[in-house]
């Protein structure tokens, strides 16, 4: 058994995280058949109960069931998370592609935008993006999503610039292959190993990040179940009622620990090879 | 100090400087795309005769081109003034400066923590690379990074004080007061403890594999001199993590200062977004900035000296 243990193999990381991202996944997907209650459905004369075999997780400050607004809660931590990164991956993979392909100036000049956007951190971008845009879910998910395009766009040029050197993209050149070809065709199927692993973590900052954002009250707005609104309102109830705070927060850690596993997991395969 | 390194210094130290120019340009226009004249906010609710709000215009240089506003602002910075509030009609610099001994504190102190938790823990899982005990180690850390500090916060604030009554749960009694820093500054060390404990772990192990330690040990050198030379070798890439540690950590800060009512450079940046005091926001913004350069800059500094081969790469 202990021998099991020691060799460890670095797939088993990503296996678990597989099966957690699966468990939310299912709930996101099956949440009104599971959740006894709806996610607004208030009852101003069971506020504040402690966790019952009625309320599973209790009830929150205008009697609405914890229990089922966190399944309805993975749907919506989904569906912002998912947001965030499609808008991550759609500025920064053909920003960054062109970016190092062209080379010269253009690189230079966007690199350099980069490092100003780094040089502000992640939080503090959201922030102020949503401080001047609003508070709401739209902004938030646009503000993370944007803050994370450096990140992204910095990884892939590298990995396109030491490609770029390879013998075969020469190749590719002495054939007279138009650029656009030898960037979509060659290069990027070997960087998309490298982005699956960095969105994979990426999606995990997006909900740490926007749940940060939700509980300082610059994200998602009430009465919205998302699980860092309802952390936002628990705060407030620590004394008396810490039920309130403490099943969102595990939700969101193990949800966050999914994406992580998968996404160090999956990295360690990739490198072991 | 031989000549690269300050070549390398002086080179790092114009980078610096373009990004502290490039983020004040980028918080400038920012700022210029925010919905909302600066003056209808100020005076929002208040009955103001048309001249006044001419008069705070002028005042507050609206009525000049926006280069010579950004210039005006950007000259400000140097004399340290970094605006002034909506709300409270204060110097931005002067309701930073209230808050700064609490930030400080908060941010040095969890600093030390992560550091003192993770190296050593960091280098013993090297050491033990691939048994239980090192697995365990990597699991926690992994843990620990996926929990949301506000809620590792107010999980804290639930078992120590509330249950335990061992620790106060808010507010910070003078300076550095250990008893009301313990929570906050545990909790917001959990963010970069992870991070900081697998980078050294992977750093210390990848430097024990090396031709010179298998040398070391068949010349009967000790274990610990041996395990000296190693880490000094693996230092710097955690290093550059914890400038960039630096740096979060006051914004992350913000949020920590929130759960346990502490109020600190974060909250001021808070309050001030919440209740739409532009100015405030990008003053704090900007400064935040500067301390986070200036913690890269120093770091960068300290790994050039640390390892002369940095002195002589290019920015990639």
């Amino acid at each position: 058994m202990k021998k099991l243990l020691e060799r460890t193999s670095p797939g088993s990381l990503a296996i678990i995280g597989v099966i957690i991202l699966g468990i939310f996944v299912t709930i996101a997907i099956f949440a009104p058949l599971i959740a006894p209650y709806g996610p607004y459905e208030m009852d101003l004369l069971s506020t504040y109960q402690p966790p019952s075999s009625k309320y599973l997780f209790g009830t929150d400050n205008v009697g609405r069931d914890i229990f089922s607004r966190i399944l309805y809660g993975s749907r919506l931590a989904f569906v912002i998370t998912l947001l965030v990164v499609s808008i991550e991956l759609a500025i920064s993979v053909p920003l960054a592609l062109t970016s190092s392909y062209i080379g010269g100036y253009f690189d230079e000049i966007v690199m350099r935008i980069m490092d100003i956007i780094i040089s502000i951190p992640s939080l503090l971008r959201a922030i102020v993006i949503v401080a001047l845009l609003g508070p709401n879910m739209r902004n938030a998910i646009l503000a993370i999503g944007i803050g994370y395009v450096p990140m992204l766009s910095r990884l892939v040029r590298s990995v396109t610039l030491s490609i770029k050197e390879e013998p075969y993209i020469e190749a590719c050149q002495v054939l007279r292959y138009s650029g656009k070809r030898i960037v979509f065709f060659h290069i990027f199927p070997n960087i998309v190993s490298v982005i699956i692993v960095q969105v994979s973590l990426d999606l995990g900052y997006a909900l740490v990040d926007m749940a940060s954002l939700s509980f300082i009250g610059l994200g998602v707005q009430p009465p919205k179940a998302s699980w860092g609104a309802m952390l936002a309102v628990g705060k407030d109830y620590l004394l008396n009622d810490p039920w309130m705070c403490i099943f969102p927060g595990i939700a969101i850690a193990l949800l966050v620990l999914g994406f992580n596993l998968f996404g160090i997991g999956l990295g360690k395969v990739l490198h072991h090879r | 100090m031989t000549a690269d390194l300050v070549s390398f210094i002086l080179r790092r130290l114009v980078t610096a400087t373009l990004t502290v120019i490039g983020v004040s340009l980028l918080i400038f226009i920012l700022l210029q795309v925010a919905p909302g004249d600066p003056v209808t906010l100020m005076t929002a609710g208040h009955n103001v005769p048309k001249e006044t709000i001419e008069k705070i215009r002028i005042g507050l240089n609206l009525d000049k081109p926006l280069y010579v506003q950004y210039w005006l602002w950007f000259k400000g910075f140097l004399h340290g003034d970094f605006g002034t509030s909506f709300l409270k009609d204060v110097k931005v610099s002067k309701l930073i400066i209230e808050r700064l001994p609490v930030s400080l504190q908060l941010v040095l102190v969890s600093g030390l923590l992560s550091l003192l938790l993770s190296i050593p823990t960091g280098i013993i899982a090297a050491l033990k690379e691939g048994t239980v005990g090192d697995n365990i180690l990597i699991t926690l850390a992994i843990i620990t990074a996926s929990m949301p500090i506000f809620w590792v916060g107010m999980l804290f604030i639930m078992i120590f004080s509330i249950w335990l009554g061992w620790l106060p749960p808010i507010g910070m009694a003078g300076f550095f007061n250990i008893k009301s820093l313990i929570l906050p500054c545990s909790a917001l060390s959990f963010s970069y403890v992870g991070l900081l404990f697998r980078m050294v772990r992977a750093n210390m192990w990848e430097e024990l594999q090396k031709h010179y330690v298998e040398k070391a040990r068949a010349m009967g050198l000790s274990n610990a001199k041996i395990i000296r030379r190693t880490f000094k070798n693996s230092l710097a890439p955690a290093l550059t993590i914890a400038g960039f540690m630096i740096g979060s950590y006051i914004v992350f800060a913000v949020l920590v200062e929130y759960v346990f009512g502490i109020g600190g450079v974060g909250s001021l940046l808070i309050e001030a977004t919440l209740t739409q005091d532009y100015p405030t926001v990008m003053g704090v913004t900007v400064f935040i900035s500067i301390i986070f350069i200036l913690s890269n800059f120093i770091v960068d500094i300290l790994y050039a000296v640390l390892d002369p081969r940095i002195r002589y790469t290019q920015r990639k």
